[in-house]
């Protein structure tokens, strides 16, 4: 019944197109207008013989008569106008029907504009859900709604007024069509948002950080024009390039301050002075007070004396890294072409930090004591004098061509979970946003601060990488100062075990030694996981 | 003389369609693309109803909303604004206000027509 409905108006349709008559038509079909009339007003049935007639005479498959497509359409229209969206308003299928019959482009629009609508108000409601504060979920989400209300008044318009002269049906049919395209580019860019890469390419105009993160990544981390600025740094010193770690090379570095540069420096009491200085000086800042301040116009690099030797000795190295190569640095970040001053600064900020670091831990030995010692931290800190976080840090450097270190990412984790930094070339895709898995080690290093906790964690995807964690506080100045908790985690894909004096304990691991882990509860897919938090993206 | 409603709101397709629905209701439109020039016309021409958008540039709706509510010209004046759906608090903070009535996008233009109709009722009164 519904289909013979629906004939009737294509039968219509189609004559005019053919620029045919009733009469015309009719005669052709060697039957009296007034049948014909009948039929098109859905008043009379079409016979088969009919129907195959018409299909020679309009020229089209008798299938297209069938009304097979306009069936699915008003189903799915029936569908559609029993959502909630459109409550209140009781569209019959008789309604339903002519809309069909007269006007199936406009109830196909009707239809995959709704298609577009639900998956983008899942979308929107998912993210409003989890990215509730993100200033372009808001204004895509306003965009979003601003479009539906055209389409929807559009659409509803062209459904209520059949008598809309034909100039006007066509501009409404084409608002419709033009802002359904609109909404499809607003739903790929919201699809789009989830992907990491994009995240990456969306933030690198907003964070400096995450441009800074993507270069060093995508450099592996090595950069060997600083690497041989810190061997010729190493030659200079009195002792030749043979490794002299702590309070000497600090001393010989300080030397080398003083002659090459007329750099003086001086110790101070108490937990600094004056506001932490943008270069060098953030990290270690301590209340805004900056334990390393260099102070351009007397030449003076101040150290506080809260810093720990390892610290000293850095911010030391570091002052020569600027001194000796900040043309090399200058161009290396102008080559970056961030686009933003702000990443190109922090950039050379990170390179300064990386030549210091070469400059304390040169990278012959340092690799080939990492690879004797099976990556032993312990040992390894002990033997260049530096803290945890410092050889951790340059492990994950470790890629020089033909003398490859083990690839490690790197992470520092505050006690809330945050990543305050992360760098790496593990393989591991660290989530940008948002905590990470609570079944990392990271986390569960808190509750032993000093020492190395050691995981074998898998993925849902099958990777499986080896996790170390070690919570410490940040070096404070007295009783009452408050201290800042956080883990420095390294990790490696599980396959370089035989390169990790941790992987031993593991032996041959059995399936149940082996943490079933995620990057966070948005991105997991661990449906049944009983430490998920809050429910996954990925559905 | 028909009533008059001005329509205040950003989005050129919006206007269009609520300036085609409210003539075809029987009313007059006045249209105001931003919220300064919609209180320059309630100025020059009081509308009976006003369809107020929240965001609009340089005034937004809700300070239209308190604007017209502080002038006892305009007491008769009904209001209802358009909110997001999803914004529960831009419907309390407009009713607040002062608003008549509100309307969520994307709304039903049955639903706006009723609502107008409503709150103007019969045209002799």
């Amino acid at each position: 019944m519904k289909q013979s409905l629906l004939i009737g108006s294509k039968i219509r349709r189609l004559r005019k197109q053919a620029k045919l008559s009733q009469v015309a038509l009719a005669k052709q079909l060697e039957v009296s207008p007034s049948y014909l009339n009948l039929i098109e007003h859905n008043q009379r049935a079409l016979t088969r013989p009919l129907l195959l007639k018409l299909g020679q005479v309009l020229q089209i498959e008798p299938h297209v008569l069938s009304g097979g497509e306009e069936g699915r359409l008003l189903s799915n229209l029936t569908e559609i106008f029993a959502d909630p969206l459109f409550k209140g308003e009781t569209l019959g299928t008789d309604a339903l029907t002519r809309l069909v019959g007269a006007a199936p482009e406009v109830a196909a629009s009707i239809s995959s504009l709704y298609q577009a609508y639900r998956k983008a108000r899942s979308d929107a409601m998912n993210l409003s859900e989890h990215l509730a504060d993100n200033p372009f979920l808001e204004a895509t989400s306003h965009r979003l709604l601003t479009l539906l209300t055209s389409i929807r008044s559009f659409s509803e318009i062209l459904r209520d007024n059949a008598d809309l002269s034909a100039d006007r049906r066509r501009q409404y049919i084409g608002t419709v069509a033009s802002e359904s395209e609109k909404m499809t580019d607003l739903v790929n860019v919201l699809f789009g948002f989830f992907s990491a890469d994009s995240i990456g390419r969306q933030q690198r105009g907003e964070s400096p950080m995450v441009a800074v993160d993507e270069y060093l990544e995508a450099n592996g981390n090595y950069f060997s024009e600083l690497e041989d600025v810190a061997q010729a740094v190493r030659r200079d010193l009195p002792w030749g390039d043979s490794h002299l770690g702590g309070a000497g090379l600090g001393s010989g570095l300080a030397d080398r301050l003083s002659k090459n540069h007329g750099i003086t420096i001086e110790i101070l009491a108490g937990s600094g002075a004056g506001p932490a200085l943008q270069s060098g000086s953030g990290a270690d800042a301590s209340e805004g007070k900056a334990t390393v301040i260099f102070d351009e116009s007397s030449k003076c690099l101040r150290l506080s004396e809260i810093l720990p030797q390892s610290s000293r000795t850095f911010a030391i190295a570091h002052r020569v890294a600027l001194a000796a190569a900040s043309p090399e640095i200058d161009a290396m970040a102008a080559r970056a072409e961030f686009g933003s001053p702000a990443a190109e600064d922090l950039l050379r900020t990170a390179l300064g930090k990386y030549l210091a670091a070469a400059i304390i831990m040169p990278y012959g030995e340092f690799q080939s004591a990492a690879r004797d010692l099976r990556n032993d931290i312990d040992i390894l800190r002990r033997r260049f004098a530096v803290s945890f976080e410092q050889a951790c840090h340059r492990l994950t450097t470790l890629q020089r061509p033909g003398a490859e270190g083990v690839p490690f990412h790197f992470l520092r984790v505050d006690i809330a979970g945050n990543i305050a930094k992360r760098l790496g070339v593990s393989g591991l895709r660290v989530p940008r946003f948002g905590g990470i898995c609570p079944r990392w080690n990271a986390h569960r290093a808190f509750t032993n601060p000093g020492q190395i906790d050691t995981q074998l964690a898998r993925f849902p995807d099958g990777g499986t990488f080896i996790f170390l964690a070690r919570a410490q506080s940040r070096q404070v100045y007295g009783h009452r100062a408050p201290r800042r908790h956080y883990a420095v985690t390294i990790g490696c894909d599980a396959s370089f075990a035989r390169n990790l004096v941790y992987a031993d304990s593991f032996g041959a691991p059995s399936e149940n030694m082996i943490a079933p882990v995620g990057l966070n509860c948005p991105q997991c897919t661990r449906r049944d996981c009983t430490d998920r938090a809050f429910p996954t993206f990925l559905d | 003389m028909s009533r008059k409603i001005l329509v205040v709101e950003d989005e050129p397709n919006i206007v269009d369609s609520l300036s085609f629905l409210m003539k075809r209701a029987g009313f007059e439109v006045l249209i105001a693309r931003d919220g300064d020039t919609a209180i320059r016309m309630m100025q020059s021409r009081p509308a009976d109803l006003v369809l107020l958008d929240v965001m609009l540039p340089r005034r937004d709706g809700f300070e239209v909303c308190r604007e017209i509510r502080a002038n006892p010209d305009w007491k008769s004046v009904r209001i209802i604004m358009l909110t997001a759906r999803g914004r529960d608090l831009d419907r309390r903070k407009g009713l607040q206000l002062g608003a008549d009535d509100y309307v969520t996008k994307p709304f039903s233009t049955h639903d706006i027509i009723a609502r107008v109709q409503k709150l103007l009722g019969p045209e002799d009164g």
